[in-house]
């Protein structure tokens, strides 16, 4: 990673920190870290996806009713992404992904993210 | 014709899938082809071989499908750090990098894959809908309840829900970060294994141990309601946040930190692998059971990782509600590309599912295969000592003669397998009567000490003979008992030797007439043989059956430790060289290892040295 994406992960960071201050001012907790008082943990499935969001990257089943101040920060992060959006192919190219793992990240972790 | 490629990458077990016309026509995991165990890139190669087995290019795709929602991953991403600020720090800094980079950037990342050559769109599925996908079209279920169990995906650990005809709905979920698979990795990490690999291995170590933990587990780390939910307190965890599985909390919880691996094994690991392997047993019938409630339906299908557990699968099997159940042979991240082609025919074009007798798997074997022609040239090349036969019947003579006399065979034939197992395609067989055939097989040829027996193969029509079993399990995913009139009782030195610190003795006391295949607890890992899914390695269980009375034989996979199971007869041929194996089975050729005298030399120990210990 060069200086400059670090500088910039670095000064973004503070949305994350104002993110979770919001969560545990309003109670949020998206996570689920608190023991919920249910007598069941299953989360009931509401949205279902449909034809046309097999093309979105986003999802309309997964993570939408137990949304986070975490948004606040995902916005700009993917703002942050564009000046990063790998260049196009160039044809007879030999492909290889523009980014890699750092080495010393374990397995375990790396397929978390 | 509609042609459509599934993908799955970029975390681990990369893999292509190809569907035509609803037909699963190639299957293979990047692997294969890197020869890098797990290997998590793009698996162009993988794909290469796809579009080559159906004779196109990717300019004919009509759908290419990522099994997974980058954005809803992202999100979920995002949310933990917010979560466990301002320790997530370390692990943010590490992690958004390569989201700039590359993986807000899926499609033209794999436009850039694919050369810019694929002119139709992408489709993203949720990656538990992919692994629902991948467990219930193939089944040979018109309607059946399905369960996922996964380490995670977007924000789903583990989900249920039904298929019917040609849609699969999941109604339930569990999210991050509490996560069976996740609980499972923890311990697998923490009695030094590696995770994501050594799972398998926890499971193995299970039967050696007392569940003296369990309790511990239950109190602390997951607490599980009748219903199979849970919730995990992460306050003993260290994936949200850190570079670790697990904490110091953890660590005293249990007495003392992770063992280092490639250490001697002590009780005390023996004991948390099995009461985490109880621990996971407990919530997947409680699971089976919740769902069966829900659904009412009579099958069961399952995917994700969990789903390799066969030992759970096995109770399930027998304890359980389901009369009947499949799981996908490739239930961990590689089937999410299987699963995703699949989707797309199903749900986005919306095209009926025919259900097939036994399933459309078709017997996993989904990989390469090579000509006979070919392999002769290459083994033309390397000048290997060889005999032909043109007759099968001769050349199962042989080799029948070869089991049964104790030698060790490496068996390549038709199509590899897609999944983690081998299943006949590209073994490592040998007698299971034999009581030093596990030892020979693990210091000679695996280069292992393993406290783990090798899996049988049996005749399908035999199975209820030797084990309690009354399902077929063509892909090797259930463990079953040994029957009683098999095993052998102890003598008082075997009882001794049972109690012996070192799991290599133990695991060599004979237990049944099967003994390579016996588990300390009397299970096996059992792979039912039948000639439809089969054809020659079933002929060849059956000729050595009618000459030995044996239906069984021991089944390992065509590798040594650390190394993916061998693609190709160069790998396979390198494999046989580098180790002890006593001949070869290249389709048609065979090979013996005293008389390859005019072989080019080959550096075992380098050999042994390129691959990383798993």
């Amino acid at each position: 990673m060069n200086a400059l994406t670090r500088i910039l992960l670095v000064v973004f960071y503070p949305l994350l920190l104002l993110a979770r201050l919001f969560n545990t001012l309003l109670g949020s907790d998206p996570m689920r870290l608190r023991e919920p008082r249910e007598a069941s943990c299953w989360i009931v499935r509401s949205a279902q996806p449909d034809g046309a969001s097999y093309f979105s990257e986003k999802s309309v089943a997964e993570g939408r009713e137990h949304r986070g101040f975490g948004r606040i920060a995902r916005g700009p992060l993917r703002m942050l992404a564009r000046f990063y959006s790998p260049p196009r192919g160039v044809p007879g190219e030999k492909y290889s992904a523009v980014a890699d793992r750092e080495q010393g990240i374990p397995d375990e972790v790396y397929t978390l993210w | 014709m509609t042609k459509i490629l599934g993908i799955s990458a970029f975390y681990h077990d990369s893999a292509a899938a190809l569907v035509v016309n609803g037909e699963i026509v190639a299957a293979a995991q990047e692997e294969r082809f890197t020869r890098k165990k797990h290997d998590h890139h793009f698996p162009s190669n993988a794909i290469e071989f796809c579009l080559r087995e159906a004779g196109i290019s990717p300019v004919d795709l009509d759908y290419v499908g990522f099994y997974d929602k980058p954005r809803a991953k992202f999100e979920r991403l995002i949310e933990t750090y917010t979560a466990f600020a301002p320790a997530s720090f370390r692990s943010y800094l590490k992690a958004l990098p390569l989201w700039l980079k590359s993986k807000l950037y899926l499609q033209r990342e794999m436009d850039r894959a694919f050369n810019s050559q694929y002119r139709g769109r992408y489709v993203f599925a949720d990656h538990h809908e992919s692994h629902a996908a991948s467990a219930f079209f193939p089944s040979p279920f018109e309607e059946a309840a399905i369960l996922t169990l996964d380490g995670v995906g977007e924000w789903s650990t583990t989900t249920l829900g039904y298929g019917r005809g040609n849609r699969v709905r999941l109604t339930h979920e569990i999210r991050f970060p509490h996560s069976l698979g996740l609980l499972y990795s923890a311990f697998t990490y923490y009695t030094g294994f590696r995770v994501n690999s050594g799972e398998y291995k926890v499971m193995g170590l299970a039967p050696y141990g007392e569940p003296r933990f369990a309790d511990l587990i239950r109190r602390h780390l997951i607490h599980i309601r009748d219903d199979g939910s849970f919730w995990m307190d992460q306050s003993y965890f260290n994936y949200c946040a850190g570079m670790t599985m697990i904490n110091e909390k953890f660590h005293r919880l249990f007495g003392g930190p992770p063992r280092d691996p490639e250490t001697m094994m002590t009780q005390r690991e023996m004991d948390l692998a099995a009461s985490v392997q109880l621990v996971c047993e407990e919530i997947m019938l409680k699971c089976a059971h919740h769902l069966h409630r829900i659904t009412k339906l009579k099958n069961l299908v399952m995917a994700g990782g969990v789903a390799l557990n066969c030992v759970g699968n096995g109770r399930i099997l027998r304890e359980g509600p389901f009369e009947d159940i499949w799981i996908q042979p490739a239930a961990g991240d590689a089937g999410g590309a299987l699963g995703v082609a699949l989707l797309i025919w199903h749900h986005v074009l919306a095209y009926p599912r025919e259900v097939k007798p036994g399933d459309s798997q078709r017997g996993s074997l989904l990989g390469p295969k090579f000509s006979d022609d070919e392999t002769r040239r290459f083994l033309d090349e390397v000048k290997a000592r060889y005999y032909h036969f043109d007759n099968e019947a001769e050349l199962l003579e042989r080799v029948t003669n070869l089991i049964a006399n104790g030698k060790i065979v490496g068996w390549v034939q038709g199509r590899m397998e897609f999944g983690p197992r081998a299943l006949g395609a590209r073994s490592i067989i040998g007698d299971p009567r034999d009581a030093t055939m596990q030892s020979t097989l693990n210091l000679k040829i695996k280069f292992r000490e393993s406290f783990r027996p090798f899996a049988p193969c049996v005749l399908k029509e035999n199975a209820a003979d030797y084990f309690a079993i009354k399902h077929e399990s063509p892909y090797m995913l259930i463990v079953a008992p040994v029957l009683e009139k098999h095993r052998r009782e102890l003598s008082p030195e075997d009882k001794r030797v049972m109690i012996d610190p070192d799991l290599r003795k133990r695991v060599n006391v004979l237990r049944s007439t099967i003994p390579a295949v016996t588990h300390v607890d009397y299970t096996a890992r059992v792979q039912t043989v039948d000639e439809g899914r089969h054809g020659r390695y079933y002929r060849l269980m059956k000729r050595f059956s009618e000459k030995t009375g044996c239906p069984v034989i021991v089944n390992t996979s065509f590798n040594i430790r650390g190394e993916p199971i061998v693609c190709t007869p160069q790998e396979a041929y390198r494999c046989f060289m580098g180790t002890h194996m006593d001949a070869l089975v290249l389709e048609n050729a065979i090979l013996f290892k005293e008389e390859q005298t005019n072989a080019k030399p080959f550096d075992a120990e380098a050999y042994k040295a390129s691959f990383k210990l798993d």
